[in-house]
């Protein structure tokens, strides 16, 4: 082998190995997020299909907005018109089902099989690989399900206006909603350190976040006892608060929200952090 | 008869088997156990919640909901606590893992069924049972109506499930397109029947028969009727045949992928 060749690779190997600062970092996580887009985009018929369950939803509550319509007076109680229902709905969804079941428990799965160890070796810091992966495919399914979503109010419902500026909005607290989310997904998924298999707690999570983010219908269509638990936990600023900026052209409390997220995004990176290094102890290397 | 008897003791033999497994892991299955019961609750609560507001949706209330929910969610629970891999099987299918089961002398597509357990399904046949014994308050009639309908729910589903799944004998990936069939039905049976139009209900009916597993059996818990109660056994039963017959049908196309297969 030619000795120069050896001596010049080695240095530069060392470089890549090295974790950098912070823009290197992030560097890192944005080539993770854009491989994983271009890999899920590979089988983008299977998203497709998988977009089918967003018609099949929206034409339910429809159905369903529509019966009760027919009885009361569904624009005066919950303070949104059938449309903005519908619409409101789609975006709710579309960012429900951009969540990833299985990336919720992959954690999980490197602890059991040992690949952990792989992705712990790397240039890297884990959790922020996971970060750049699941934002990759949470943003990836969000723009696929809100495409379909939107053209399924287009169709049930009609039309509603919607203001460039709420676009904004919607889709800033939206994304950073993914990252805050991602946060306390992860100091869950963590704690399989400890437990085998993470998948209750993680189904939980995200029930909580339907039922008390307002998923299915806004909070303001809860009766009090249940708007009141869902107003005073942070889930609504996950799933409500950028779908109702999405359909009311109101957005005079966005950076409230943003501010609101960032605030549960901070408290939530304690326990990710802690859990984190703890569990870290209690990795052993076998080789294999 | 005698036959019968040995099966009854082959199936038996395998729930105590995969019960003893997902015990191997005690507190993983209890979490997932509770967790599942846990989101039928908050189903539930977001119904009531609903019904808070909005008093009626089409002339059903509170407890017709409760009483979908349960049936839906212990039939749910009992198909996929005894036939656990029944939503798995176009991908066995599609990856040759049907091997196994056609070297064993037992039939097929019962042995592949019931070889495993859904590990979160007890929690939802604890949730029916609760939901129903404390909410609906039912009378002893009811409650032995209830165990019929978790029954014939079970058979409804695990058949819709097999002739979905089956798909695979003939299309090869078949899974994603099965998947959703799954949801569409599951979401189906979900909601009160009653708000659909006139075409989604006979489609609810036929193609994917949600009406079976919900809109009947609460029918006929509000208001028993023998022609009607017939109708749901005699469905059932037909859906079971039909789903036997489907899946003899595709195992004829099958083709053994020649793997060497570790069984799960």
């Amino acid at each position: 082998m030619d000795e120069n060749l050896r001596m010049d690779a080695v240095p530069a190997a060392w470089n890549l190995r090295r974790p950098g600062g912070l823009g290197a970092l992030l560097g890192k996580t944005w080539a993770v997020l854009r491989i994983t887009v271009a890999t899920r985009l590979a089988y983008l018929g299977e998203l497709l299909v998988r977009s089918i369950f967003m018609v099949l939803i929206l034409f339910i509550f429809t159905q369903l907005w529509n019966a009760t319509n027919a009885s009361q007076d569904v624009g005066a109680l919950t303070g949104f018109a059938i449309p903005q229902l519908i619409w409101y709905l789609a975006f709710t969804e579309a960012l429900m089902m951009s969540v990833n079941s299985m990336g919720d428990t992959e954690v999980d799965r490197e602890v059991r099989s040992g690949d952990i160890a792989y992705r712990l070796a790397r240039p890297l810091p884990y959790p922020l690989y996971h970060l750049g992966a699941m934002l990759g495919e949470r943003l990836l399914r969000f723009g696929m399900n809100l495409a379909v979503g939107c053209l399924v109010s287009l169709v049930v419902v009609g039309p509603i206006s919607i203001a460039p500026l709420s676009l904004v909005a919607a889709f800033s607290t939206a994304i950073f909603g993914f990252v805050v989310d991602w946060i306390w997904m992860f100091a869950i998924a963590l704690l399989s350190f400890w437990i085998e298999d993470t998948m209750g707690l993680h189904l939980l999570y995200r029930r909580a976040q339907m039922l008390l983010g307002g998923m299915l219908i806004p909070l303001e269509a809860y009766p009090a006892w249940l708007g009141n638990i869902a107003q005073a936990l942070p889930f609504q600023y996950l799933v409500y608060q950028p779908a109702r900026l999405f359909v009311q052209a109101d957005v005079s409390g966005w950076l409230h929200v943003l501010g609101v997220q960032a605030l549960i995004g901070i408290v939530g990176l304690l326990p990710l952090l802690v859990i984190y290094r703890l569990g870290l102890r209690r990795v052993s290397a076998q080789g294999g | 008869m005698r036959r019968i008897a040995a099966f009854g003791r082959f199936v038996w033999g395998y729930v105590a088997a995969n019960f003893q497994g997902a015990l191997e892991y005690r507190l993983s299955f209890a979490s997932q156990v509770f967790a599942m019961l846990l989101n039928d609750i908050m189903w539930l609560v977001f119904w009531i919640a609903y019904f808070g507001k909005f008093q009626l949706v089409a002339g059903w209330g509170r407890d017709d909901i409760v009483m979908l929910w349960a049936v839906v969610a212990a039939g749910f629970g009992l198909g996929t606590t005894l036939c656990g891999n029944v939503f798995r099987l176009a991908g066995m299918i599609m990856r040759g893992e049907l091997d196994f089961y056609l070297a064993l002398p037992k039939p097929v597509l019962s042995h592949a069924l019931i070889s495993r357990m859904s590990l979160t399904a007890p929690g939802d046949i604890a949730f029916g049972l609760i939901a129903f014994g404390l909410i609906v308050r039912p009378s002893a009639v009811q409650w032995l109506l209830f165990l019929v309908f978790m029954l014939t729910t079970a058979l409804i589903l695990v058949s819709f499930g097999v002739i979905t799944q089956s798909l695979a004998f003939w299309l090869g990936n078949a899974e994603g397109l099965a998947q959703q069939l799954t949801n569409a039905m599951i979401s189906f049976s979900t909601y009160p029947t009653v708000i659909f139009n006139s075409a989604v209900k006979w489609a609810l009916f036929t193609v994917i028969p949600a009406g079976f597993i919900a809109y009947v059996p609460v029918q006929l818990l509000r208001e028993f009727s023998w022609p009607l109660f017939g109708g749901l056994l005699a469905f059932a039963v037909g859906a079971v045949a039909l789903a036997g017959a489907v899946f003899r049908a595709g195992l004829r196309r099958y083709e053994s992928g020649n793997l060497v297969l570790m069984r799960e």
